[in-house]
């Protein structure tokens, strides 16, 4: 496979869409060509509402990928995410045939089908079961037991799944553009793929995707995906919070919070306002910046509250070294980090610099880090793919979603 | 006022005035090129000058050179007599360029020859042609000498009584508009321009076409005042805070000193002017901020209009004036009254009328009498004008019941005392009145029936609060109460007061005309009582008004404010939140009316959370209990809101409701399909739900499925809001 593939990533998000054009070389870099963007409407909380419109807003950031990157999009890698997605950690067992000497792909395959054999609402679809861990025989934990030798064979999956019907009405929004959709992918796993370095996995790792109307999160810990589900908590929850308690127009009031919003303790004096100036629909006044920044701080911390207690619920126990990593818009926030570090009382970590090339403003705006995890995950399941299944340290598929063509 | 003349106007009247603008002199011709760089629409520009240097650099359509044979191109040397000489010299062409305008602006610096020796003149002649005449004088600097001074000064005295309108700007005031650094180029510049502007905005605002016209009589109360300073504003706004800014800019103007002087002016005239794309609403913004600006008892003129030409732009024009008179507020005497009064009827005269020189200046106080006295002849004169008496007519009952009582009888004394009084007090007034005398003897020469209702009707019309205050001051038992005056007319029978009147009058006029005295008893009387008729509607009207409001915030139960704010009164903040919230309600309580309850809203499937008083049969504690809620809603008016314990109770309700014990079992945070349930029944649940109010809204979020939280919190509400109200 030593030839250059293009992929493209694509996220439907609440406040943008977004695609991102990238070269993926043979030794792995990669090179971004081209980024179309689009403000989003039509969505919210992460989920699509009104079909219409969000295909005209996807259509204009395809155009505009199209246009930057001249190539011709055929099939893309798609992030999906809503609250409406959750995980669960199941193993499965089996036994290894007396006659059999060593463990086959089909003995994985069959502990896969095992582990994934779990109970999930009916209206759900699995969007991924990752494996986790081997084990053979109650021992330490196997990255590959193909070729070992045991007669138990234990299989840690993680499974995400979602509802049916919104990933398929996102899929289907996609498909009548019309266009491929190579992969659907939970959006915090596609970010986490450029965001944290191989150590950072190991050490353990939270990586929290700050969206505008979801807030995503997966957990890595011993190399691995241990937990990962979503908060419909956003950015958006935030100009909203502003607008209902400040009594503004939702435009002023995100205008307010990108201008002048921080939750970076001692940003500013008591008393200090700012003023919005008016404008032929809204007539101007005066705000306390003290109690802007207590909204915003009031709901980011609600949020990261939410995030918290779903991992609790999850045994979530982070080691030494553990780290958080933060993404999305939302983590744009000045002063977040403080936050975040209060509440979970662990270390916030600049995402990793993966060896990307191109456009050099868009890999580093953490805006960008679901789309580009999207083609660092394509290149992944790229790389596994003609080995027909090694398991890395990710991805194994679930079928229906593969794309048959790979033309791009 | 000019009133509505059934037949074909004549070319240049009410429908299409024609203006000109007339510059005297250097300084005049200054300002005359500003306005001829900029955009002045349909004025025919006119530049006066004795002096040909002046004349060849003006940019005005029409030059028309004053005296040429007497200075023979040359100015008239800062000498008045000069310049008079010069007009009469020149009288024809002066009087070819005022002849048929309606609206004459004559701009001219004063103390010099020119400006102070022809403006008078020009003036004059304009009044004759019967124009509406507004002069912008400019004063000297102080430096220029006392003679100088003096000259602008009496010049300023004449032109009082002549124009219909005075502007008047001080040049030293004139100099600080310019930065000091920009040198005697720009200050005189800056000085021109602002001057330009204000001509350019008096033509503009009675020129163009408006939604709300602003007329002569409006500019005319604006600028009453005597020796008064001119305060003039004008801004123009681009963008999105077009209104704002021009606003801002119109207060920044420096005659206006930022808007503070605005504050002390009795009389404001703003006009609002933008391109087709200027919205209502940004109207309202400017003239919401603009009464920030003005006193509460100004009297606000208010005009608006578009102008295609105008564009995306926006202007406001704010024009007023303080002058001694409205400083002086307090010791005003009745002459003070008077004094003030008198120049309104000039400007209200009707332009067809002007040659016959029908300057009734017959102020409200005891002028009653003497305006009945003037109707009566006026009636016998010309019988003809009865529309118009009958129009002007319907503003007088209030001032006759109040006036009258005492006055009617010595009408006529009175009358003869008003003219002895103002001539004895002459020398004191001069400067501030000195036509009075003049015109009251116009008026018993030729009084007609609309000059003499007309001032009548300028009181009721324009009731600048001095004005106002002093009569109450010194007529205190005839004008009980300033503000009802339409009660006033109601209780004391105003048709009867009149024939009173009238009988009292019989005994005067009956020597002299009884057959006009008929005319005047048959004629009113059917005008005055459709306005009797009228009037007692109104009050009532506007308790029915409350009436039917009224029954509504008590009916609509909003407990969930009126809990929350005695509890979260200590935290400063949260006052201000809740101020906001309150507000909030406020508005959308018509929506919220729809909306289910806080506690519903968690527990309900999001399809049905629109139904009001929806039925939650699964739902226990809303079910069982019907009458704790109903008991809770009867305390709810007025004391409810300053019971501590009751809006304990109320929380630790509302709290249980927030928190209910059926989330857990369903574990998606998402609702999919509406459990169908019965629409009609169980209206009490309902109530109950209401009575923990609305939820605060979630804004945005409000239509879509909520984010419920494990312990049952709607996320999409704001965290800000929860958090107060739990600590509350």
């Amino acid at each position: 496979m030593a030839k250059t593939n293009i992929h493209v990533g694509l996220e439907i998000g609440t406040a943008k869409i977004c695609v991102v054009v990238a070269e993926v070389r043979p030794d792995g870099a990669m090179k971004i060509l081209g980024v179309g963007q689009a403000p989003s409407r039509g969505v919210r909380k992460g989920e699509i509402v009104d079909f219409n419109t969000a295909q005209t807003c996807l259509h204009d950031a395809l155009v505009r990928a199209e246009e930057r990157s001249d190539v011709m999009i055929r099939s893309v890698m798609m992030a999906v995410t809503g609250p409406h997605i959750q995980s669960l950690n199941n193993r499965g067992r089996i036994s290894i045939a007396e006659e059999q000497n060593e463990i086959s792909y089909d003995d994985l395959a069959e502990a896969k089908d095992m582990a994934r054999n779990v109970q999930v609402p009916s209206d759900n679809v699995f969007i991924h079961s990752i494996i986790r861990h081997y084990y053979v025989d109650g021992g330490e934990r196997v990255l590959n037991p193909v070729g070992m030798e045991g007669r138990r064979l234990e299989a840690d999956y993680h499974i995400i799944h979602g509802l049916r019907g919104r990933i398929h009405n996102a899929m289907r929004c996609v498909r009548e553009i019309p266009l491929e959709v190579e992969d659907v992918v939970f959006a915090p796993v596609a970010a986490a793929q450029v965001l944290l370095a191989r150590e950072d996995k190991e050490n353990g790792a939270l990586v929290i995707d700050l969206g505008a109307g979801t807030t995503d999160f997966v957990v890595y810990q011993e190399g691995s995906i241990s937990i990962s589900g979503s908060v419909g908590i956003g950015g958006d929850h935030i100009t909203n919070d502003i607008g209902v308690v400040l009594k503004l127009p939702m435009v002023e009031a995100e205008k307010l919070k990108l201008k002048h919003g921080t939750v970076r303790p001692g940003a500013v004096e008591p008393g200090e306002t700012v003023h919005i100036e008016d404008n032929a629909r809204f007539t101007g006044m005066e705000i306390d910046r003290e109690m802007l920044n207590q909204i915003i701080e009031m709901r980011l911390r609600e949020t990261l509250d939410e995030v918290k207690k779903k991992l609790a619920s999850e045994n979530f126990l982070p080691g030494g070294g553990f780290g958080i990593f933060l993404c999305g818009g939302g983590s744009l926030v000045d002063g977040l980090s403080t936050i975040v570090e209060d509440v979970f009382g662990l270390q916030v970590r600049r995402g990793n610099s993966a060896p990307i090339s191109g456009l050099n403003s868009t890999f580093e705006n953490p805006q960008y880090a679901v789309p580009i995890g999207l083609i660092r995950y394509a290149q992944l399941v790229e790389r596994e793919r003609p080995k027909r299944g090694p398991f890395g340290w990710i991805v194994d598929q679930v079928g229906g979603f593969l794309g048959s063509t790979r033309r791009v | 006022m000019i009133h509505f003349d059934p037949k074909p106007s004549q070319p240049g009247s009410e429908s299409t005035p024609s203006v000109c603008a007339i510059g005297i002199g250097g300084a005049g011709c200054n300002v005359l090129d500003r306005l001829a760089l900029g955009r002045l629409p349909e004025a025919e520009l006119v530049s006066m000058s004795a002096d040909v240097r002046v004349l060849n650099n003006s940019m005005a359509q029409r030059k028309v050179q004053l005296g040429a044979e007497i200075t023979r191109g040359l100015g008239a040397g800062g000498d008045p007599e000069l310049g008079r000489q010069l007009a009469k010299a020149t009288a024809k062409e002066i009087g070819s360029a005022v002849e048929e305008r309606s609206i004459v602006l004559v701009c001219a610096g004063l103390g010099g020859g020119t400006g102070s020796g022809v403006t008078p003149f020009v003036v004059e002649q304009a009044r004759a042609a019967g124009a509406f005449v507004v002069v912008f004088a400019v004063l000297p600097f102080p430096f220029e000498g006392r003679r100088r001074t003096e000259q602008a000064e009496a010049t300023l005295a004449e032109l009082e009584t002549a124009a219909d309108v005075l502007v008047t700007f001080e040049n030293a005031r004139m100099g600080e508009l310019a930065l000091p650094k920009e040198g005697i180029q720009g200050a005189f510049a800056a000085a021109d321009e602002t001057l330009g502007q204000s001509i350019r905005a008096v033509a503009g605002i009675v020129l163009r076409p408006g939604i709300i016209r602003v007329g002569l009589d409006d500019l005319t109360s604006a600028l009453r005042n005597e020796g008064s300073r001119c305060l003039f504003g004008y801004g123009e706004g681009q963008g999105d805070a077009r209104a704002t800014n021009a606003l801002q800019k119109a207060l920044k103007s420096p005659l206006l000193d930022n808007g503070t002087d605005l504050k002390s002016a009795s009389t404001v005239l703003a006009h609002v002017a933008g391109g087709n794309s200027m919205s209502l609403y940004e109207v309202e913004l400017v003239m919401t901020e603009l009464a920030k600006h003005v006193s509460s008892e100004a009297n606000l003129l208010f005009g608006t209009g578009t102008d295609k030409a105008l564009g995306e732009k926006m202007v406001v024009t704010l024009v007023s004036s303080i002058g001694i008179a409205a400083k002086v507020e307090p010791p005003v005497e009745l002459l003070d009254i008077e004094s003030k009064a008198t120049p309104q009827p000039k400007a209200l005269k009707p332009e067809e009328e002007a040659p016959a020189k029908e300057e009734t200046p017959v102020e409200h106080g005891e002028s009653v009498a003497k305006a009945l006295a003037a109707i009566t002849a006026a009636v016998a004169a010309a019988p003809t004008a009865d529309d118009q008496f009958a129009l002007d007519f319907g503003f007088e009952p209030e001032e006759e019941q109040s006036e009258q009582p005492e006055e009617a009888p010595s009408a006529q004394d009175l009358l003869e005392e008003d003219e002895n009084s103002a001539k004895a007090e002459l020398p004191e007034l001069e400067q501030k009145e000195p036509v009075v005398i003049e015109s009251l003897v116009i008026e018993d020469a030729a009084p007609s029936i609309a000059t003499a209702s007309i001032p009548t009707k300028d009181v009721s019309e324009t009731p600048a609060a001095s004005e106002i205050e002093a009569i109450i001051e010194d007529e205190p038992e005839e004008i009980e109460a300033p503000a009802p005056e339409i009660e006033a007319i109601v209780e004391e029978e105003p048709v009867a007061e009149i024939e009173a009147i009238i009988e009292d009058e019989d005994e005067i006029e009956a020597i002299e005309e009884p057959a006009a005295i008929e005319d005047f008893l048959t004629e009113p009387e059917p005008e005055v009582e459709p306005i009797t008729a009228e009037a007692p509607e109104e009050p009532i009207a506007v308790e029915e008004i409350f009436s039917e409001e009224t029954p509504e915030p008590i009916e609509e139960p909003e407990p969930f404010i009126e809990v929350a704010a005695p509890v979260v009164k200590k935290l400063s903040l949260v006052d201000r939140l809740l101020q906001n919230r309150e507000a909030f309600f406020a508005e959308e309580t018509e929506e919220e009316e729809n909306n289910a309850g806080f506690g519903e809203a968690l527990l309900q499937e999001p399809e049905n959370e629109f139904v009001p008083n929806e039925p939650n049969t699964e739902e226990p504690v809303t079910a069982e209990d019907p009458i704790e809620p109903q008991q809770e809603q009867a305390q709810e008016p007025a004391p409810f809101i300053e019971e501590p314990e009751e809006v304990e109770e109320a929380i630790a309700a509302f709290e249980e409701a927030t928190a209910p014990a059926t989330l857990e079992e369903s574990e998606p945070s998402y609702y999919e399909e509406p459990k169908p349930e019965p629409q009609v029944a169980a209206t009490g649940a309902g109530q109950s739900m209401l009575e923990f109010g609305h939820a605060p809204s979630s804004g945005r979020f409000q239509n879509a499925d909520p984010t419920i939280s494990e312990e049952g919190d709607d996320l999409d509400i704001p965290t800000f809001l929860r958090k107060r109200m739990a600590k509350g």
